[in-house]
């Protein structure tokens, strides 16, 4: 005897068709069904379904008119296939949504016998319901309405999963429970009905409830007070049998239902799940009209015709600005929801709020809540963008229509506030694009008589006796090249690429408006600016300037008499090769250097020819490429370039080269000079034993390059400024980042055509160092530092105004050329693994300890034999080697953790040194490194020092450290946790079984002299996983028993194989003479630190 | 009588719940109460404890529906 049930009209229907046969009434209406069970027979059946019966008895009579299954009799049917439907009358019991829900979720739980899966379903639904309310999934609602405001209880339906859940319940609704004839749209949508009985019991139940407990009538009593608030009477809606707020007017129940909706809207906020953010979409009105250049020109011709009679000129900069036409175009704001999540849907509000019901997707769901939490957030974001307020009016917010004046408004201020409060803004393309901005161009062009490219050919680089010969020695100082030489300049309105006449720009400016449209292109326009701008054009539209004024103005001054603001620099000949510069642009070509004993990698070659570029035009330049792409043999090539032409006993004739350099670095210089440029005559200033007075004079004359130390500036200034340099050449210039530092003051105080930078800090992130390298370069191109400090470094470092920081890159980009590992350009030119040697000087002290040692030893072994012997030498090796490292390694008393240390270990290991140099770097560019070590001792002390000079977290693992401890050490390292890039590590403990390929650096700061321990410690950077370049450092104390070894496992196989597999030992065979040629320490070893 | 415009052709379809209602049976995870969602009072100068009030109904509610399902998870459908 199955039981059916249908939702119908917010009631539910009862109905059976397992009544006794009646007689078939044929005919084509609606037709009594001949099964129908009568309404008697009904309430005898729910009666003992249902926990009470007399719920059977309280319900109604009523009928439905369902479409059922027929046979080709048209006899309905209960069962088998049938191929059409007949309407049929059939009495029902009619239940409201209270009796429904206390029917549907009796104890007593029907069975298939006696109940169809109609029935079923919806007793499903309303424990659905029950269980919401039971675990308080509901909130209360209001809704305007044409009666005024309507209070009602909602379900709570948050989340993807409810959502599905919901989506399922109508996609399981059984074809019976809603077959109701002649019956179309949502009434018979499963969607619909699910929704209707959820929102309807829901609203009935919770209302039933609070009606059987007196304390809740406080509400009514309240709310019928005189003057009660709109709280009180929507309360008393919400908790009566008549949903409708009384005792207010329009504006009042307007205002709740904002407040309501306002509230509920949180809902949406307090879920991660299905978010909703709303968008508002700027767009443009619609291009009807002929404007643009025929227009402009139209219009140009009409003025130029009514100025002329009456008297005036158009170019008149005074002239009254136009008002605004009075039908200016409207822009409108479309409203959009858009769905947070991934790859999540947008949709129109126009959309939702042409939905009669929710529908399947997401943003369909939930209909009510979706249009509460718009109209919330409407409400929020017009106290933001007041105009919004004018949507909020219309009974269906969807679009605004908004003047020009306020669509700039709306670009310029009120986008970024919306967005800062999680608001949606899409903004037309050209709105965002800073190219679409009106501005200067200041346009440069070298005098027709410099701006034959051949002037400035490789002439400049030769010697004096070809200069001679070609009689066309091109001086930089004449002002032909460089930053003083006088250029013609010109004026240019611009929009990106695009340049406006005079004449329309006028017209332009003449709209009064801030947004015009020109060349079927929309442009922001700052209309004081703009009309400033008309004025300074006129005055002074062309002229003549140096190339560096060029620059200030363009860039490094305030010119708040041109107006707008100057987009860029631009020039023709040699001023656009000068200002277009790029890692791959196209300079005039220069080939290899013929006695570089190397092979340049494509970079670096650019990078030769870039330098020789600014060098031609007496420009100083700054190589700023990363660490280890070999910026050294750069300049080196550059040495060499400018001396092909040249007799090799006359090259000095050019002029030397003075190069400063860390003291740590000196030693590098020299063995890298030997190894490219041999040809190079070179003099090391440098040391206790370092040339004074004339003979250094005479002697750097001679010579073609001059390596100094930084320290050495201020100390021999008098010598040195005695001497005409060509050249003055900073390497790790940042060295003088501080202006006011004596040597830098006396490094600035040189005269030199010529200057070079080479660093591989990013010197643009660190201005002081930015502004005195760049003084030293090119004089007074950057202002004074206090103007340089006001103008940049306030507003960028201090302020992060990042507008000035891109107006900076411009301005010094043509001087600056930096490549990073990274750059796709450079590191197809760089082999996987990249090993380097890195020459490190002695310090006194180390200097001094190594010559006691060896003299003991050497004095010692004469009377020693065997194993003695053997003995003495070992245990002087090691000893040697230590002191490389660090001279406190053999000191007896450690220090203590107290100790200052810059007092106790800084500056006494020329390798120490350098390696904080270079690890500054390392830490600098965002790497990581693995630094080795074969003593325990060295790795502690490498751990203090670098946390007291660089300040960064370190790991040390050694022999004792115990697994567990290294395991996390590995993880922590590779994860980058606690932001530790450094990892030191014992040889032997560190030489198996990691993977550390979060480390692209590999430092191995002593030497075991076994390539295949080094390789193998080298590999745990380099191994599967890294996915970046590895450079290796092997560092080498210069004129010491380090670099003689390391020469003669480089240069002699056969005596390596015997070093390699007998360690040290083979040292023991030597006799005492040659023991002192490969241990004594040579003059060249001592650094002055 | 109408020709059917949907596919179904057997009377079993006609009367049976879709197959994705045995999905529909987990009861709701342990959330907090919507009114704890909804946070402060939308009328905050109020003299009448709005809130208080309205958490009222909420256990009142809540308690009733509770007696209602008595807890018990509904039987499997089919």
């Amino acid at each position: 005897m199955p039981l059916h049930a249908a939702w119908f009209q917010s009631h539910l229907h009862l109905w059976s068709d397992d009544g006794d046969p009646s007689p078939n009434t044929p005919g084509t209406g609606a037709r009594p069904h001949p099964r129908a069970l009568t309404v008697e027979r009904l309430r005898a059946m729910i009666g003992e379904l249902a926990a009470e019966s007399l719920l059977a008895s309280a319900a109604g009579e009523s009928s439905l008119v369902l479409d059922l299954p027929t046979n080709d009799a048209g006899e309905p049917i209960r069962s088998g296939p049938f191929t059409q439907v007949s309407p049929f009358t059939i009495p029902t019991l009619r239940l409201s949504p209270t009796e429904a829900v206390d029917l549907l979720v009796s104890p007593t739980q029907p069975t298939a016998d006696c109940c169809g899966d109609s029935y079923r379903y919806f007793s499903r639904l309303a424990t659905f319901v029950t269980e919401r309310l039971a675990k308080q999934q509901f909130f209360p609602d209001l809704a305007a309405t044409e009666e005024g405001a309507r209070a009602n209880w909602r379900l709570l339906m948050l989340g993807e999963e409810e959502l599905h859940r919901l989506e399922q319940f109508g996609l399981a609704m059984p074809p019976a429970a809603r077959a109701f004839h002649g019956i179309a749209g949502e009434d018979i949508d499963p969607a619909h009905i699910v929704e209707s009985f959820l929102a309807t019991t829901a609203d009935a139940i919770i209302r039933r409830d609070v009606s059987t407990d007196e304390f809740f009538s406080r509400a009514h009593e309240k709310a019928a007070e005189p003057e009660a608030p709109g709280e009180l009477r929507w309360l008393s809606a919400l908790l009566g049998s008549d949903p409708q707020v009384r005792g207010s007017d329009v504006l009042e129940n307007n205002f709740l239902v904002d407040q309501v909706r306002s509230w509920i809207g949180k809902l949406d906020e307090s879920t991660a799940a299905a978010p909703l953010r709303i968008c508002f979409v700027l767009e443009e009105p619609e291009d009807d009209s002929p404007e643009d250049a025929t227009l402009i020109e139209a219009a140009l011709a009409s003025e130029s015709a009514d100025a002329a009679a009456n008297g005036e000129t158009i170019t008149d900069p005074s002239a009254e600005i136009a008002p605004a036409p009075a039908n200016q175009p409207l822009w409108q704001i479309r409203v959009q929801l858009q769905s947070l999540e991934p790859d999540g849907e947008t949709t129109d509000a126009a959309e939702l709020w042409k939905q009669r019901h929710d529908l399947p997707g997401v943003l369909g769901r939930n209909l009510a809540n979706r249009r509460a939490h718009l109209l919330s957030e409407l409400q929020r974001a017009s106290e933001i963008f007041p105009a919004l307020q004018r949507v909020l009016t219309t009974p269906e917010p969807a679009q605004l229509e908004i003047s020009t004046i306020e669509a700039h408004l709306f670009i310029r201020q009120y986008a970024t506030v919306l967005r800062e409060n999680a608001f949606g803004v899409t903004l037309p393309d050209w709105a965002t694009r800073r190219d679409r901005e009106l501005g200067l161009v200041l346009a440069l062009a070298p005098n027709e008589a410099e701006r034959d490219d051949d002037v400035l050919d490789e002439s400049a680089m030769v010697g004096p006796d070809q200069q001679a010969r070609a009689g066309q020695f091109p001086d930089v100082s004449t002002g032909k090249f460089g930053l003083d030489s006088l250029l013609d300049f010109d004026w240019q309105i611009a929009v990106g690429d695009l340049r406006l006449s005079m004449e329309d720009f006028k017209y332009l400016v003449k709209q009064n408006s801030p947004l015009a449209r020109y060349k079927g292109q929309w442009l922001t326009i700052d209309l004081e600016a703009a009309k400033r701008a008309v004025e300074f054009l006129s005055k002074k539209p062309k002229g003549k300037m140096t190339l560096a004024e060029a620059f200030r103005t363009a860039y490094a001054q305030k010119t708040p008499e041109a107006g707008l603001p100057v987009l860029a620099l631009t020039g023709t000949s040699w001023v656009q090769d000068l200002l277009e510069h790029a890692p791959n642009a196209k300079l005039q070509e220069v080939p290899p250097p013929p006695n570089f004993l190397g092979t340049l990698r494509p970079y670096q070659h650019r990078g030769l020819e870039w330098l020789s570029f600014l060098h031609r035009l007496g420009i100083g330049a700054c190589l700023a490429d990363d660490m280890g792409l070999g910026k050294t043999v750069q300049l080196i090539a550059l040495l060499l370039h400018e001396r092909r032409d040249i007799k090799a006993e006359n090259t000095a004739s050019l002029g030397p080269t003075l190069l400063f350099a860390p003291t740590s670095v000196v030693g590098n210089w020299t063995r890298e000079l030997e190894r490219f440029a041999p040809s190079l005559k070179v003099l090391i200033h440098h040391g206790p034993e370092r040339l004074a007075g004339d003979t250094f004079v005479t002697a750097a004359g001679k010579h073609d390059i001059v390596i100094t130390s930084y320290a050495l500036a201020h100390r021999d200034l008098d010598d040195i400024q005695r001497v005409p340099w060509r050249r003055l050449a900073l390497d790790e210039a940042q060295k003088i980042k501080n202006p006011a530092a004596a040597s830098s003051i006396a490094i600035r105080s040189l005269a030199a055509p010529h200057r070079v930078a080479l660093t591989g800090t990013p010197i643009e992130n660190h201005l002081s160092e930015l502004w005195s390298i760049m003084e030293l370069l090119n004089p007074g191109l950057l202002g004074t530092a206090a103007d340089f400090r006001e103008r940049f470094s306030v507003p960028i470092e201090k302020l992060q105004d990042q507008s000035r920081a891109q107006q900076l890159r411009k301005m010094i980009q043509p001087f600056i050329l930096r490549r990073t590992k990274a750059d796709p350009t450079i590191a197809g030119d760089l082999p996987e693994k990249m090993e380097m040697k890195v020459y490190c000087n002695l310090t006194p002290e180390q200097a001094s300890v190594y010559q006691k040692i060896t003299s003991e030893m050497l004095s010692q072994i004469d009377a020693a034999t065997g194993i003695r012997r053997r003995g003495l030498i070992l245990a002087a090796l090691t000893r040697l080697k230590q002191v490389c490292d660090h001279p406190a390694l053999l000191s007896k008393i450690a220090p203590e953790p107290r100790d200052p240390l810059t007092e106790i270990l800084s500056g006494r290991s020329g390798k120490c040194e350098r390696l904080i140099e270079m690890l500054e770097e390392v830490i600098e560019a965002g790497d990581a490194a693995l630094i080795f070590t074969q003593y325990r001792e060295m790795g502690h002390l490498l751990e203090r020092v670098i946390a007291e000079r660089l300040k960064a977290p370190t790991l040390f693992l050694h022999g004792g450290t115990p697994a567990k401890r290294r395991d996390e050490m590995i993880t922590q390292f590779q994860e980058g946790a606690n932001g530790v890039k450094l990892f030191i590590l014992s040889l032997r403990a560190g030489g198996l079984g990691l993977n550390l390929t979060a480390a692209n650096h590999v430092f191995h700061f002593d030497r075991w002299w076994n390539p295949a321990v080094e390789a193998q410690a080298t590999d745990r950077a380099y191994r599967i996983g890294q996915t970046r370049k590895v450079q290796v450092h092997k560092f080498i104390c210069v004129g010491t028993m380090e670099e003689r070894i390391d020469k003669l496992l480089t240069d002699k196989i056969a005596l390596a194989d015997q070093i390699v597999r007998a360690g040290d030992e083979w040292l023991t065979n030597l006799s005492t003479s040659e023991l002192k040629d490969y241990l004594s320490l040579s003059s060249e070893a001592v650094g002055e630190y | 009588m109408t020709e059917l415009t949907t596919p179904i052709s057997d009377t079993r379809s006609f009367y049976s719940a879709g197959a994705g209602i045995d999905a529909l049976q987990s009861a709701p995870a342990d959330v907090p109460s919507a009114l704890e969602r909804l946070g402060p009072s939308p009328f905050p100068k109020a003299k009448f404890p709005f809130l208080g009030f309205l958490a009222s109904v909420y256990d009142h509610v809540s308690s009733h529906a509770r007696l209602r399902t008595g807890d018990q998870p509904p039987p499997p459908l089919g």
